[in-house]
């Protein structure tokens, strides 16, 4: 939801409620004010009728009985006669709905004779009012809102274009990729205090960035020296005539581990330049070539291992990646499938546009397909498994936003990936 | 033969010292930037074997000033950097070669004698040990002037014994300069031996001498007289 939006909404609901309470409150006032002003009249008019009944007598109050709103009853219970103001509903014939009016009662002493008044005053005027009042609360009301929305619309387009803009700029931002934009200039002090933080953070990000790429490669390159003198160094021992089975066993296995050592170091830096997005060039990549060329490097080993092949493999299959990815992915596919195949087994592989899926017979695994992916997961007890390769699949995958995924039916491993 | 050696670590340089000494070559090893290109001003050599980084500036440098000083010079980089891009660079830079750290030493030295071959316009192109003959324009053998049929991978691991006579050469370093990466997809170098097998049985089949000796866990040896 946009901000405005949401501003917009608590603003209606705020406006609706202060309408509610203040519609109710403005009836109430101008209903008193209304009361007491019909109450005023009344009670002058009482007096008028008083003061002409003491002058003229009787005959006044018969003449003024005719008229409709006045009631003049003759009584001689003191007691039970109450004077003051009350409400009525005056049904008059052909009306369905009573007429409200506001009836003042007194009495009044004639030459002893005591006469019970009822003057009244039509309140009607009022309910109009009332209807008034709602009708024109609802027209502000919905004037507001239209306001609201078409001035909401002009702060976004206006106050806002700034932020969206910076929005824009950073959304694309990636560390170690393109520097940002210029981030465009606002007279409001929170945007260009934003502004200030955006530049100080990425400049930040970016520094810190270089540095690390450049220790983790620094690292990695570091490690590949030491390495290269223990390889050289046990090749030399290797050379000696003196030496007998156990030590040249020792050695051997110093240089075999130092070679590992050496391919899971090659392979973590691998990782760490895909998640650093370093691969950045990408080009257009013929995968059926490309296939092609890793299937025939890899034959012999296929055949050594009595392999049955199977290839179905559509031509000029083009996908835009970074050619390096391309090839370690491919590599490690094929090479997965090589070496975790049986003696003797299946390979099929089958390039369709939009699709690669490799397929070979093997034992089923020890471990849950979900870790497959997982780093330093190793399927099998092979020594030479570094256990990143699948690792390094699915991470280039996730660059691209191919999906990878993995099947096992009837001792046939599957991988497919879909771009 | 004249080789110099730009290499900043100490240990690996007295290696590769150490191991091409038997090729009778004149090696000069120095281990900076400045060093090298003294020597480089100063000298032709056959063959260079330069590493990319080094104290006070870039191998790349002095592959630029041998390659416009003495374009005979043959070039191998020596570097930890493993990506396609430094590999790019430095065959673009001049180099005609670039080995990963860490290496196997047999293979360096396969390497620079493949170099020096082709840089050696002289020389004629073949190698004889003993009662082998090796055209290398043609890729013919020949055992006692009858001609040997081998398969391309056969015929380069004959080439990589015979850079490496009378010299330990692991499974896993034959593995790597036939197959490369490719060796990756195999659970063993145990497929290596049915190559050895063969090309083993071929040259004694031509009443050839038993020269490939199996050192066991270790690897083999080629054996001359």
């Amino acid at each position: 939801m946009k901000l405005l939006t949401k501003t917009n909404l608590y603003y209606t609901l705020f406006a609706l409620i202060i309408f509610i309470i203040g519609g109710f409150a403005f009836f109430f006032i101008i209903q008193s004010e209304i009361y007491e002003e019909i109450d005023e009249a009344l009670v002058s008019r009482k007096e008028v009728i008083l003061k002409q009944s003491g002058i003229k007598g009787e005959g006044y109050l018969h003449e003024l009985a005719k008229s409709d709103d006045i009631r003049i009853i003759k009584t001689n219970q003191k007691s039970e006669l109450s004077s003051g103001f009350s409400d009525t509903l005056i049904f008059r014939p052909g009306e369905r709905d009573g007429e409200q009016f506001r009836c003042l009662t007194f009495k009044a002493n004639l030459s002893g004779t005591i006469y019970k008044i009822e003057i009244l005053r039509s309140a009607t005027d009022s309910d109009s009012l009332i209807d008034g009042i709602v009708l024109s609360a609802s027209i502000i009301f919905f004037l507001l809102l239209g306001g609201g929305a078409v001035l909401n619309y002009f702060i976004s387009k206006k106050v806002w274009k700034p932020f969206y803009g910076v929005l824009d700029i950073i959304k694309d931002y990636r560390p170690g990729g393109k520097p940002i934009a210029e981030l465009p200039k606002s007279s409001i002090s929170e945007f260009s205090n934003l502004n200030q933080v955006i530049d100080r953070l990425v400049e930040k990000v970016e520094s810190d960035f270089v540095n690390l790429k450049q220790f983790t490669e620094n690292a990695s390159h570091e490690i590949q020296t030491p390495l290269a003198i223990i390889k050289t160094k046990s090749e030399l021992l290797l050379q000696r005539e003196e030496l007998d089975q156990e030590t040249v066993k020792e050695i051997v296995s110093i240089n075999e581990a130092a070679t590992r050592l050496s391919k899971l170091n090659q392979a973590l830096l691998q990782l760490m330049k895909i998640d650093n997005r370093q691969y950045q060039e990408s080009e257009a990549i013929d995968l059926s070539a490309l296939l092609e060329k890793k299937l025939q490097r890899l034959n012999e080993l296929i055949e050594m291992k009595n392999i049955k092949l199977k290839t179905n493999i559509d031509k000029n299959v083009f996908i835009n990646m970074n050619l390096s990815l391309a090839e370690i992915l491919l590599s490690n596919l094929l090479n997965n499938s090589i070496k975790h195949n049986i003696f003797g087994g299946d390979l099929m592989i089958n390039l369709i546009p939009n699709e690669l899926s490799i397929k070979n017979s093997g034992e089923a695994l020890n471990i849950e397909p979900e870790k497959l992916f997982d780093r330093f997961v190793k399927e099998s007890t092979s020594n030479e498994s570094i256990g990143l390769g699948l690792s390094l699949v699915k991470q280039i995958c996730e660059t691209y936003n191919f999906t990878v995924s993995y099947n096992y039916k009837f001792s046939i491993h599957e991988l497919k990936i879909n771009f | 033969m004249k080789l110099l050696l730009v290499e900043d670590e100490k240990e690996l340089t007295s290696s590769i010292c150490k191991y091409l000494i038997r090729e009778r070559y004149l090696i000069d090893s120095v281990s900076t930037y400045n060093e090298g290109r003294e020597r480089i001003l100063l000298f032709d050599y056959d063959c260079a074997i330069i590493d990319i980084t080094l104290p006070g500036g870039s191998g790349l440098g002095l592959i630029s000033l041998i390659k416009e000083k003495y374009l005979n010079t043959g070039i191998i980089i020596i570097s930890a950097r493993n990506s396609l891009k430094d590999k790019i660079i430095g065959l673009e830079t001049g180099s005609d070669d670039y080995l990963t750290k860490p290496f196997f030493l047999s293979e360096l030295n396969a390497r620079i004698k493949s170099i020096l071959r082709r840089r050696n316009f002289a020389g004629n192109k073949e190698i004889i040990v003993d009662e082998i003959k090796i055209t290398l324009n043609d890729s013919q053998i020949h055992i006692y002037d009858k001609p040997l049929n081998l398969t391309r991978k056969e015929y380069e691991l004959l080439l990589y014994f015979t850079a490496n006579l009378n010299r330990v050469i692991t499974k896993e370093s034959i593995a790597e300069h036939l197959w490369g990466d490719s060796v990756d997809a195999a659970d063993s170098f145990d497929f290596i031996y049915t190559h050895i097998k063969n090309l083993r049985k071929k040259i004694m089949d031509l009443g050839g001498k038993d020269h490939i000796h199996t050192l066991y866990g270790m690897g083999y040896k080629f054996i001359t007289e």
